[in-house]
């Protein structure tokens, strides 16, 4: 018997085996695997997300939705003010610009810059946490149709460049749309290297 | 063969079928389109925005049709399952079977520890002395020593403090009954919170209305998932509380053994340092300065060396031990004589222990007492102390400021009464003392060879019962060996009671609530106003109690 002290978990470690160690990583993972999916809620993260997540309930209201289209002419009009620009650049500038930006805020940054919820989504982005994970919702069926809609708008005025079309199409499929399919959603791909490992163990 | 339009790269071979069939559903959905009135502008848009390309249309296309799928799907959770469909002679024959346990269950097992249960009556003769009943009135007793009182200085039972708290009533009532930030504090509040960080020497006071909570909302405040919690394997249920709603990762090191705290932070370092973390957790040591459960002191400058060496905070309850330990009662820091703002990030405090007031406070510096108003519950959601409890509570500080006798004489009776125990050479093989003779509660419990010869149980066997009630999530926890020690403790309180007049306690604890290990035992308080004599016979005649329960 080595004299070393025994790792013993925390009461709220999950664990009913007193002599576990805590638990590592939140995330189901296998060995090398490079794609993985956030690992249903415990009970007791459950009971944490019960107090109102301020993060991410604004999303619903109406006036958020304006926004969108607010911040999308606003670009639109900035980029129509710099000198050399055609329209054509104009307008796949401010797609992406918006399809970056809008990924950023909703697929990137995790958790949330409020201490109410003891961590309890730390390890979710905020399109995970917005109407508390469920699929379909207005708020989400908004959100996949202004860069598709965004999408249509601007391929229309970059008439036949067709490698103008193609950045649009592949930004906005694959930076837009595909992290908000039902299909990605809480899936979590690694890249070593580029992609940080997860803060909440 | 016919060529394909102009517009799409040559290279790229386009079977025949699929240009005649499309080009029969484009000209038949034409068709279409120009029955609908309004259809033109759209036709003019798409042959607009077609430009001659089939394939970007294709993509447009397919985005447009996908949106329009999703826009039309139901709201659902992710791998949610839809709920069983049940016919409703199914669901009627489910409820006939449903039988509903009663809300409050009566427990006959633990009955006797309500009927034994003291109830303290009115005023008697001395400070000391009380006057108590108990199993409802059915018995009752009078001018017994009270030696189950945590009130240990007993400084605000003097006259001059309670009138003092009537003329704090006459002037401003008996508070707003609100929070602290919602007319909850008064211009006494404040005052007495620069007069506990005077006293105790720290920055900053932030003062609570109930102690128990305090460490429940205070270590939340500070701690999400992924920090990282060093504590001692005997803190209280208040601590434990807190750990459990701290949401942090919970090590534990053996009680007091500085040697496992080294081993186990320096493990934690290693670690640490090869996962790589995007961001640093917040880390913590949690420990007691007084030990409710056991009534000893861990080694504080071992424990600052340790937390500065590996860059951890120290949070230390000193519930028991401000206005016990050190020459002028201010806790453990001036009892290792360290200066507190230097060696303790976070000190809990009871106004309701030593110092006969109400409520607790914390000790910290600006910046975490600033946080605190906003971001710990007890605070920021829990009504303030009432006025006459913070104006007595602030008196007896400055009292204590000025005049140390009644610490002083505490202690000396706190070392009169350990010495009293443990130089018995008759009890030591029934009983042994855990707690420290600067303690003023004499903590004593049965040996482990004693309580194995006779309950056939262990500290060891009791946690690992405990524990497997804990992993069922069983909410009544019964333990038959615990009980049967707890009751032979019990008798010996009610012969002290019965026979010498002595009320003493036995450390209660509620099982359900325990998730560390715990040991029936007793205690004996002392207080500042016995006298050297009193506390003598009193001692004397727990002994003879102690002898005359555990031989039978």
């Amino acid at each position: 018997m080595s004299d070393r002290p025994q790792l013993k978990s925390s009461p709220s470690g999950g664990s009913s085996n007193a002599l576990l160690e805590p638990v590592k990583d939140r995330r189901r993972r296998r060995s090398s695997s490079l794609i993985s999916h956030v690992e249903p809620e415990t009970l007791e993260e459950e009971n944490d997300q019960q107090m109102p997540n301020m993060n991410a309930s604004w999303v619903d209201q109406r006036g958020a939705w304006a926004v969108h289209i607010v911040i999308i002419m606003l670009l639109k009009g900035f980029y129509n003010l710099l000198p050399g620009i055609t329209n054509e650049w104009s307008w796949t500038l401010t797609n992406t610009t918006y399809v970056i930006g809008s990924y950023i805020m909703f697929h990137l940054v995790k958790g949330t810059p409020f201490d109410f919820n003891g961590g309890a989504y730390d390890n979710l982005t905020m399109w995970e946490q917005i109407n508390d994970g469920v699929l379909y919702t207005p708020a989400r069926k908004f959100l996949i149709l202004v860069p598709i809609a965004l999408f249509l708008v601007s391929t229309h005025y970059t008439r036949y460049d067709i490698q103008l079309f193609l950045l649009n199409f592949s930004l906005t499929t694959l930076v837009a749309v595909v992290p908000k399919l039902p299909v990605t959603h809480r899936l979590r791909i690694t890249i070593p290297g580029l992609t940080s490992p997860a803060q909440i163990k | 063969m016919r060529q394909p339009p102009e517009v799409l790269p040559s290279s790229i071979p386009v079977p025949e079928a699929v240009l005649r069939s499309s080009s029969y559903v484009w000209y038949y959905c034409q068709r279409a389109a120009h029955a609908i009135p309004g259809m033109r502008y759209v036709v003019s848009y798409v042959r607009k925005s077609h430009q001659d390309d089939p394939y970007r249309t294709l993509f447009e296309l397919f985005l447009i049709i996908y949106g329009i799928i999703y826009f039309f799907r139901k709201p659902r959770k992710q791998g949610e399952q839809a709920a069983p469909k049940l016919s409703e002679r199914e669901v009627e024959a489910l409820l006939d079977e449903w039988e509903p346990e009663p809300i409050a269950q009566q427990n006959i097992k633990l009955e006797w520890r309500a009927k034994s249960t003291p109830v303290l009556m009115g005023n008697s003769s001395a400070p000391t002395r009380v006057n108590l009943t108990r199993d409802e009135g059915r018995e009752s007793y009078s001018d017994v020593l009270n030696c189950a009182s945590t009130s240990f200085l007993q400084i605000s039972s003097d006259p001059e403090f309670v009138k003092a708290a009537k003329d704090t009533i006459h002037q401003y009532g008996v508070g707003a009954c609100g929070p602290a930030g919602f007319y909850g504090n008064q211009d006494v509040h404040s005052e007495l919170e620069y007069n506990l960080a005077r006293f105790f020497g720290t920055e900053r006071a932030v003062l609570y209305g109930q102690d128990f909570c305090i460490a429940a909302s205070v270590i939340p405040a500070f701690t999400k998932r992924g920090d990282v919690i060093v504590a001692d394997d005997r803190v209280n249920v208040a601590l434990q509380n807190a750990l459990q709603l701290s949401r942090s990762t919970v090590y534990y090191y053996n009680h007091n053994d500085m040697e496992a705290l080294e081993e186990l932070l320096e493990q934690l370092q290693e670690r640490e340092l090869n996962e790589k973390l995007p961001s640093l957790p917040r880390k913590f040591i949690v420990t007691e300065g007084l030990f409710q459960n056991l009534g000893d002191i861990p080694d504080l400058p071992r424990l600052v060396e340790l937390k500065r060496k590996y860059k951890y905070r120290l949070l230390v309850d000193e519930t028991f031990s401000l206005g016990v330990l050190g020459a002028n009662g201010r806790g453990i820091a001036e009892y290792y004589n360290m200066k507190r703002d230097a060696s303790v990030d976070i000190t809990i405090g009871s106004l309701a222990v030593a110092l006969g007031s109400s409520g607790g406070f914390v000790l910290g510096d600006n910046v975490m007492s600033m946080h605190q108003r906003i971001g710990s519950h007890a605070y920021t959601f829990s009504a303030a102390l009432p006025a006459f409890a913070v104006t007595t509570a602030s008196r007896v500080l400055d009292h204590l400021e000025h005049d140390n006798s009644a610490v002083q004489k505490l202690r000396s009776l706190s070392q009169l009464m350990h010495q009293l125990f443990i130089d018995d050479s008759e009890l030591s093989p029934y009983i042994e003392v855990t707690s420290s003779k600067e303690s003023s509660i004499l903590h004593f419990r049965l040996t482990d060879e004693y309580r194995s010869r006779v309950f056939h149980t262990t500290e060891e066997s009791l946690f690992q019962e405990l524990s497997a009630m804990h992993a069922k999530n069983l909410s009544e926890k019964y333990i038959e060996g615990c009980e049967r020690e707890e009751k032979l403790l019990q008798r010996i309180v009610d012969m002290a009671l019965k026979e010498h007049k002595v009320l003493l306690t036995r450390n209660t604890f509620v099982l359900k609530h325990e998730t560390l290990p715990v040991t029936p035992s007793l205690k004996l308080c002392c207080s500042a106003k016995m006298t050297e004599d009193e506390l003598r016979s009193a001692c004397e005649s727990v002994k003879s109690a102690v002898l005359a329960c555990t031989s039978e």
